[in-house]
């Protein structure tokens, strides 16, 4: 296990194309780290530079007590897992997996005790004198998982894995690369753009956006606790409703939001100024509430997701998306009031596009 | 009530025999396109070498009629001639170089020079150019190269007080400055070939390597040549079939000489055969050679050309 820091680090290519633009991070031991973004971020760029497959323009990477910006991927100790697995297809699942020993200069005896150990745990024992070509994705992508497990390097790398794979089978290998981690408890970096991986998988979820990095948290806190508008919308499915709002500070204090001749009280920390906003809501923390809902809408579109159906709504010229009830019955063009869960709503500066409010939550 | 449904109803008649053989259009296809081909490999490969192993079977001086059939005469004669074991002795030397000495030349300049940068590109074309220049004429320039007066080699003697070296007319030099040539003309197309196959590899395949802590060497040697063995199966098929037909850089260099030490199969065909006007002979020659390569072609496809061959490691 070793830790994994970056100090100031720039990447660029013919000092015209600045990928990433200086990041500070710091992976823990043994932590379980998703690169998320989307494409172009810089994610892979940064998985990359670890792994010395790409040179640092500027900055310093460390890996345990070494600084490895000038080191040869295999003076590291890493392993890594493509996204198109790279495995040789001239060799057998065997072979492929014990390559990296052979390279070591292990004995013969020892690579096929090591292979075996790691063929049984990941259920490719009868597959062992194959050839790639003759294997399914998923077989593929446990034997490029070998590879990277019978070497034990402190740092474990994964370059988008799954994505060449069904969805099916990508839930299945997902809970594969979690075991995985728990039994061996190295450091991981997982590079994805598919935010129910980063989800699922992660201990720490690193957003990366142009080059920088947008937020880091738990999973749980950059979904509940968006840090801009940025994060806000990248993360979730259904995406984040944002509309433009107003928002009204009264003498005492009292800070209301205000959409047309409709204004609602909210309750929080509010680091911002009177005036316009941009307020974000999760489809799913939007409701019809007939009785006392404070926003009259109209309902547009109606698709029926199973238990949920997705309906968009015009709210004030503005579209919103609310993930309701499958069993409320609706009809496209029919009249709703609306209600939004105020301990879920999130403010954002229309001009920095930072988060502006913290809620207050009432237990 | 029961009612059997007839899926393949019968077609009687003219018609529905057609229709049963034209199964999918495949006879049609066959007409269409067997023919034109089926038609000239006959007319510009089956009958010239009908005709040759006619003519093989007589003394035939290329005029007049074929009457003096001699049986099998022309090819004792050439089994019997030791110029001839001179020319099979040459023709293997020039496919030991060419698989030896060329190959892993052309192998090694392709790893050179593979990845594609701009100063890549001027070396390619700098080995490649060889090859682009027509064998009499590269065969010219050489000649005047190894001249021992007026040529390059020339040049070296004087300038080191040496005795003019006559390569070409050197006995024991001759041949080997023609193998030279010929590792100088071809490896360049030979290079280009394991170019391309060394481009098709992907890069995640030398990274994954790389982070199994392969070194340069160990990458080239474990990775990179054994993914580009199709394009070496067929590099040695071109070197040998090219071997063996070997006739055009000779016929300006040496014309086989000196005391005809320095003939290929097909200069010595083209000496002893068309020159002296010994067509039967000649042909005899003809069709030795094609059979050789014929069967060298076919074991060789075989062997290592067909698909369950390319899929071994």
């Amino acid at each position: 296990m070793a830790k994994v820091e970056f100090h100031q680090v720039h990447k660029k290519y013919d000092q015209t194309a600045h990928i990433v633009k200086g990041i500070d991070l710091t992976i823990d031991e043994g932590e379980f780290v998703v690169l998320l973004g989307p494409s172009g971020c810089g994610k892979s760029t940064t998985l990359r530079m670890i792994a010395g497959l790409e040179s640092i323009s500027d900055g310093q990477i460390t890996i345990g007590d070494r600084v490895v910006n000038d080191l040869e991927p295999k003076e590291r100790d890493i392993a890594m897992v493509f996204q198109s697995y790279a495995l040789y297809p001239h060799l057998s699942v065997e072979q492929n997996i014990g390559f990296g020993l052979r390279i070591s200069g292990e004995d013969k005896a020892t690579i096929r005790r090591k292979v075996a150990d790691v063929a049984e745990i990941l259920e490719l024992t009868p597959l062992l004198g194959r050839k790639p070509a003759a294997l399914s994705g998923g077989q593929r992508q446990r034997v490029a998982m070998g590879r990277a497990m019978v070497r034990t390097p402190s740092v474990f790398l994964f370059d988008e894995p799954l994505s060449n794979l069904d969805a099916k089978l990508r839930g299945s290998m997902r809970s594969e690369i979690r075991q995985m981690h728990e039994r061996m408890k190295r450091t991981t970096v997982y590079v994805t753009h598919d935010q129910v991986e980063a989800m699922t998988l992660a201990d720490k979820v690193i957003i990366m956006n142009q080059g920088h990095i947008a937020q880091i948290g738990s999973p749980r806190e950059v979904f509940a606790h968006p840090n801009s508008k940025f994060v806000a919308s990248f993360i979730g499915s259904p995406t984040m409703n944002f509309i433009d709002v107003q928002i009204a500070i009264a003498d005492s204090g009292q800070l209301s939001v205000q959409l047309g001749d409709t204004q609602v009280p909210i309750v929080g920390d509010y680091r911002g100024q009177a005036g316009a906003v941009s307020l974000g809501i999760r489809p799913g923390d939007v409701y019809i509430d007939e009785q006392s809902g404070p926003f009259d809408a109209e309902l547009l579109s109606y698709e029926l997701l199973g238990a949920s159906a997705l309906c968009c709504f015009s709210l004030q010229g503005q579209q919103i998306n609310a993930e309701i009830d499958a069993a409320i019955p609706v009809k496209v063009g029919q009249r709703c009031r609306l209600a939004f869960d105020l301990e879920k709503i999130h403010l954002f500066d229309t001009h920095t596009e930072k988060a502006v409010f913290t809620p207050q939550i009432t237990i | 009530m029961e009612q059997s449904i007839d899926v393949y109803p019968e077609q009687k008649g003219l018609g529905g025999m057609w229709k049963r053989i034209n199964q999918q259009g495949k006879m049609t296809t066959l007409l269409l396109f067997l023919p034109p081909a089926l038609f000239l490999f006959t007319l510009f490969v089956i009958l010239p070498l009908g005709e040759a192993s006619i003519y093989s079977l007589y003394k035939w001086n290329g005029i007049g009629e074929l009457d003096n059939f001699i049986g099998l005469k022309n090819y004792e004669r050439v089994a019997g001639h030791s110029v001839f074991s001179s020319a099979v002795v040459n023709t293997l030397k020039i496919v030991g170089v060419s698989l030896f000495i060329q190959l892993p030349l052309a192998m090694i300049c392709a790893l050179c020079v593979y990845q594609k940068k701009w100063s890549n590109t001027v070396f390619r074309m700098m080995f490649f150019l060889p090859y682009i220049l027509a064998e009499v004429v590269a065969g010219l320039i050489w000649r005047f190269i190894y001249d021992g007066n007026y040529g390059l080699i020339s040049s070296f003697t004087e300038f080191f007080g040496l005795e003019p070296i006559f390569v070409l007319a050197d006995r024991g030099l001759a041949f080997t400055a023609i193998l030279v040539v010929i590792v100088w003309k071809y490896f360049g197309f030979h290079m280009m070939i394991f170019i391309a196959a060394l481009q098709g590899i992907s890069k995640d395949l030398i990274e994954a390597a790389k982070i199994d802590g392969a070194s340069t060497l160990q990458t080239t040697l474990l990775i990179k040549i054994p993914l580009v063995r199709h394009a070496i199966v067929l590099s040695v098929f071109f070197s040998v079939l090219g071997a063996l037909q070997l006739f055009d850089l000779i016929m300006p260099m040496t014309q086989g000489g000196p005391g005809h030490t320095s003939h290929s199969i097909v200069s010595y065909l083209y000496t002893f055969g068309i020159s002296r006007m010994h067509i039967g002979f000649g042909s005899a020659i003809g069709v030795i050679l094609f059979i050789a390569c014929v069967i060298f072609a076919f074991i060789y496809q075989n062997t290592f050309m067909n698909n369950k061959a390319g899929g071994k490691s």
